[in-house]
């Protein structure tokens, strides 16, 4: 049996994967040579289950942690420029958008996000809050990337695809880890880590700060704050009182003053403030050898707030200081005042008395005040039947809740309860046939969805691999797609409306199809990984421009309603190549071409408008990283990343772009001391945009040092 | 399912089940015979036809697996057996109590022990403390592991682990003082528990770990220390060069009790170590742990030539 290399270089980075290569995969009672010669199991986000890379039912992409320090990642867009498919920008300079194909835009809501295990997915911005996942990227372990359709093992939110990132356990450091990192922007980062144990507890609590000036002034914007201030604690603790059970426990705290970018606002950057904190405990018992079953259960809460102080209304109605004056000195309104704005506005005389009554009154845009929580539980059964045959399946519950509190805004209380079954099976029907199947059954507001995925893997031999998948997936709506009501109003009257939900919100469908075909040399450490797609998306959530007639019009006349009335298409291929190229080099090359035909209805009202957004979507993307071992001391790094030109959804159109990373690394010893010092550069050619031309990102140095104490 | 009588056979391949491994012996045993013996005729089966199965009581059986040999014992104890690919826990298993001598051998998968203490000394030649955990079933090799430790001078720091006890709390005081982990193969929960937890607990105390397959060392343990299935099918192979010339001399009844012919069936019918084996290395492990070894070839090498010189080492191979 030739034995794969993996592409995880951490030495213990993969130590969590030998949970199943040593077991003997029968449960009889003397069976125990198995484990001698098993291969590596590399993903388990896929069907709940170890499984190889050639015999999953999805393209798995997995960044370790030598790659991210490797890349000289300074946050999540850097690393998720690693991975083809992946579209990874700054909508801010802390607000990031990364979602696996789809339209890019401000909030991309198809990709599933989730810290160990734990879904991240804010149901109240549709989209992953970023800045509150409260984990510094030094205690990632490894990322595990679905890129496909993951919705027949993690439920709707990973329609187009899913990021399952994997911290550090307790047990991999010990002692204190002081890192800081200073450079561009103001950069001033710092952290520090701590593992021990607490009688048959081993924990780790890490601390964290970020701070950053964000992208620098443009001199015809003005000055636009997208400053950060972060702070995040967290603690992951683990117990094993037997053989048989693992017990994790997490908690964790954020604290994200940063900048909000809307586009629809006349205010589009503003400062926020998020907190969040999460609680998460789960276990793992091994009946045996081949059952394992395990329990999670968790909670995520976050608060937002984000009110923009507008002015007082009779400013946004063009109305001067002195006719307001006018208009207001008698309360209740005289007659003459109240005739006055019925002529000028055509409101009657109710509406004008209160709008006379408000002209004073200082409005604050933003989203307000926000309460986000998530209870959710899931018991899994992961088993091995026989060699040939193994799978798991599962149930669970989730709660949603969310609040929306604004002076002038949107103003509701709802909550959901969702159920989900899954289950899994993989069969190696022949030694060069393995057959997967597998479906997600969520029971959810919109209706129950069902959402299958089959696939055959074929080992042609000398390493080369095939596979043929076929998905068909559903996205229920999130909370506040389905729910939203952000109509501006002040004592009643409505002056603004924003965003509504068509009522008969459904749900969104995927049917995608698959050709996959994989290279593992027995003799290198390389891997090559081509993806062939064909993705077809209808009723797609979008916005539906309505004219509206509120009673007074400040801003524009259209709103936005959520409807289910697009359709898109991606068609195309990705190619990733990674590994270790000689004991001292490491490469990873990928590259994606993606075609979309896309339709939606623009306005319905006054004549059926529709249009696409085909060029919504970068049809070219690229990046390369090497990384090159000068001696025992040194690394040198290289990072570049192409996109292709395409105009953002709540953005603006940019030009492609080039970067070039480049990062020298300094590795040192002294007694039982060790640490690092990085040097990293940042785009090392012309500026380029990022989302919006305003974002420019220029050339960034940053200075990094860790220092692990014993 | 059934099968037809294998009369007309020399000798049945019996497979546990279709895992690549498994086909991997049988297609290096097939191989090996056939261009030594290529009048010999095979056949394949899978261990859950041997219970339909009729064939005549001289003829071999070899079986590849521990359900095959498991099997194989049930329906044909009086058979002549070569038991490929198992370990010797389930050697140990097969022979305790049998009645019927001279009837079964083993080519065994897993690695004398004597073989990772050489490798030990051999990655960390001061090594002054041993440290390794014993599950239920490989308890029975603790004395084993102590002596052949004491030859070499070493002290060992083990530890019993039951299923009702807590893994890390045992293993994390045997890696405050030892020099190096081995980890001895026992059955599938306590592997998977030493092995998550070892790994983690070698590297957080820098304290290398040698594991017994390859998977040990990709996850995380400095070396690995295995053999091929297809050592193990060739090994097999040349066992049968002396079943079979055994055969054309095989003793009478009476001469079975006869010293020299007792002696030379004991040679015959017994469990081998595996003759080949390979070493796994990670290199990124050992820079992270800040030590110094050769390449796999040169670990080969020299861990080679140590057993050569040490007496104590089983030199006796089909």
């Amino acid at each position: 049996m030739a034995l794969r290399l993996l592409n995880l270089r951490t030495p213990v980075a993969t130590a969590m994967l030998i949970t199943t290569v040593i077991a003997a995969p029968t449960a009889g009672a003397v069976s125990t040579e198995s484990y001698l010669s098993a291969e590596i199991p590399q993903v388990y986000a896929v069907s709940g289950f170890q499984q190889q890379l050639e015999q999953a039912p999805a393209s798995v992409t997995i960044i370790d942690r030598h790659q991210i320090e490797l890349s000289g990642a300074q946050n999540f867009v850097d690393i998720f420029r690693l991975v083809p498919g992946f579209q990874s920008y700054h909508v801010s300079h802390n607000r990031y958008g990364i979602s696996y194909h789809g339209v890019g835009h401000a909030f991309p809501n198809q990709m599933e996000v989730r810290v160990d295990g734990r879904s991240v997915y804010e149901t109240i911005f549709s989209t992953v809050n970023w800045g509150t996942l409260g984990i510094e990227l030094a205690d990632i372990d490894h990322i595990e990337v679905v890129r496909g359709s993951n919705v027949p093992m993690q439920g709707s939110n990973a329609f187009m695809g899913s990021v399952n990132i994997v911290t550090r356990k307790p047990l991999q450091d010990s002692g204190l880890s002081l890192r800081g990192t200073t450079g561009a922007l103001g950069t001033r980062n710092a952290s520090l880590r701590y593992n021990d144990s607490l009688g048959p507890l081993n924990y780790r609590f890490s601390l964290g700060y970020q701070h950053s000036d964000g992208f620098p002034p443009q001199p015809e914007e003005g000055f636009l704050d997208d400053s950060r201030e972060l702070f995040h604690a967290n603690v992951r603790a683990t117990y094993t009182p037997t053989l048989h059970d693992t017990v994790e426990f997490h908690l964790g705290y954020a604290d994200d003053r940063a900048d909000w970018y809307e586009s629809s606002s006349p205010v589009p950057m503003s400062q926020s403030e998020f907190r969040s904190h999460h609680q998460a405990v789960s276990w793992a018992h091994s009946l045996d050898p081949a059952n394992t079953v395990t329990i999670n259960l968790y909670h995520n809460r976050l608060r937002a707030r984000n009110l923009v102080s507008l002015g007082p209304l009779y400013s946004l109605l063009g109305l001067d200081r002195d006719t307001t004056a006018f208009l207001t000195a008698e309360q209740p309104p005289a007659p003459a005042a109240i005739s006055l704005v019925t002529a000028m506005t055509g409101l009657d005389n109710t509406y004008a008395a209160t709008l006379i009554g408000a002209l004073d009154t200082d409005l604050l845009s933003g989203f307000g005040n926000l309460l986000s929580e998530r209870y959710d539980l899931e018991a899994r059964h992961a088993f091995t039947l026989s060699p040939m045959l193994r799978g798991a399946w599962g149930f669970g519950a989730r709660r949603d809740r969310f609040e929306s509190a604004h002076p002038f805004g949107f103003n509701t209380q709802v909550a959901e309860s969702y159920w989900r079954l899954f289950g899994h099976g993989e069969w190696q029907a022949t030694s060069w046939l393995t057959l997967n199947a597998g479906a997600m059954v969520e029971n959810t507001f919109v209706g129950t969805l069902i959402s299958p995925r089959v696939s055959a893997n074929v080992a042609l031999g000398g390493g080369h691999f095939l596979r043929l998948g076929h998905a068909r997936s559903r996205r229920a709506p999130s909370l506040v797609e389905a729910n939203e009501e952000s109509i501006a109003s002040v004592n009643g009257l409505i002056f603004n409306i924003l965003r509504l939900s068509d009522p008969d919100l459904g749900e969104e469908k995927l049917t995608s199809t698959e050709l996959a075909y994989q290279f593992q040399p027995a003799h290198l450490a390389m891997s090559l990984d081509l993806r062939l797609f064909d993705e077809k998306v209808t009723d797609v959530i979008d916005d539906l421009r309505e004219p509206t007639l509120p009673p007074v019009s400040v801003f524009d006349s259209y709103l936005r309603r959520h409807e289910n009335n697009g359709y898109w298409r991606f068609r195309g291929g990705e190619i990733q190549l990674s590994g270790q190229v000689t004991a001292k080099t490491f490469l990873r090359l990928h590259y994606t071409h993606t075609d979309m035909n896309s339709r939606m209805l623009r306005q319905r009202l006054p004549v059926p408008e529709f249009m696409d957004r085909n060029d919504r979507m970068a049809r070219h993307s690229a990046g390369l990283l090497v990384g090159q071992e000068l001696g025992e001391a040194f690394t040198l790094s290289l990072a570049t990343y192409h996109q292709s030109r395409l105009r953002w959804e709540d953005g603006k159109a940019i030009d492609s772009f080039t970067r070039v990373d480049a990062q020298l690394a300094w590795r040192f010893t002294l007694g039982r001391t060790d640490g690092t010092v990085r040097l990293t550069a940042q785009n090392l050619g012309n500026s380029y945009a990022e989302f919006d031309p305003v974002n420019q990102f220029k050339t960034r140095v940053f200075l990094s040092a860790a220092v692990n104490l014993p | 399912m059934s099968a037809p009588a294998l009369a007309s056979t020399d000798m049945s391949i019996v497979l546990s089940d279709d895992s690549e491994h498994y086909h991997q012996v049988a297609q290096a045993f097939r191989q090996a015979v056939a261009s030594r013996h290529p009048r010999l005729t095979m056949r394949l089966l899978r261990s859950a036809q041997l219970e339909s199965t009729t064939l005549p009581a001289t003829h071999l059986l070899v079986t590849i697996g521990t359900e095959a040999a498991v099997n194989a014992l049930t329906h044909f104890s009086s058979n002549p057996r070569l038991n490929l690919f198992i370990t010797s826990s389930t050697w140990r298993d097969l022979t305790a109590g049998a009645s019927t001598p001279y009837q079964q051998a083993a080519i065994l998968v897993d690695q004398p022990l004597e073989r990772f203490i050489h490798l030990a000394l051999l990655i960390k030649p001061d090594s002054r403390i041993l440290a390794t955990a014993f599950g239920d079933h490989s308890s029975r090799q603790r004395e084993l592991f102590a002596a052949l430790a004491r030859q070499h001078k070493l002290s060992v720091a083990d530890t019993l682990l039951h299923t009702r006890d807590n893994p890390i709390t045992a293993l994390t005081p045997l890696f405050s003082d030892a020099d190096v982990f081995i980890a001895v193969p026992d059955r599938g929960l306590f592997n998977q528990s030493v092995a998550r937890w070892a790994l983690f607990l070698g590297y957080r105390h820098k304290v290398p770990v040698i594991g017994f397959s390859r998977a040990y060392a990709k996850a995380g343990a400095l070396v690995s220390l295995q053999s091929d299935p297809f050592d193990i099918g060739r090994q097999g192979a040349a066992w049968l060069d002396r079943y079979l010339a055994w055969q054309k001399v095989q003793p009478t009844n009476q001469e079975l009790f006869e010293p020299a012919k007792q002696s030379e069936q004991e040679r015959l019918w017994r469990a081998f170590p595996p003759r080949d084996f390979s070493v796994a290395l990670n290199p990124s492990v050992a820079r992270a742990l800040g030590i110094t070894v050769g390449s796999e070839d040169w670990l080969h090498q020299q861990l080679t030539q140590r057993l050569s010189a040490d007496l104590n080492h089983d030199a006796s191979q089909p």
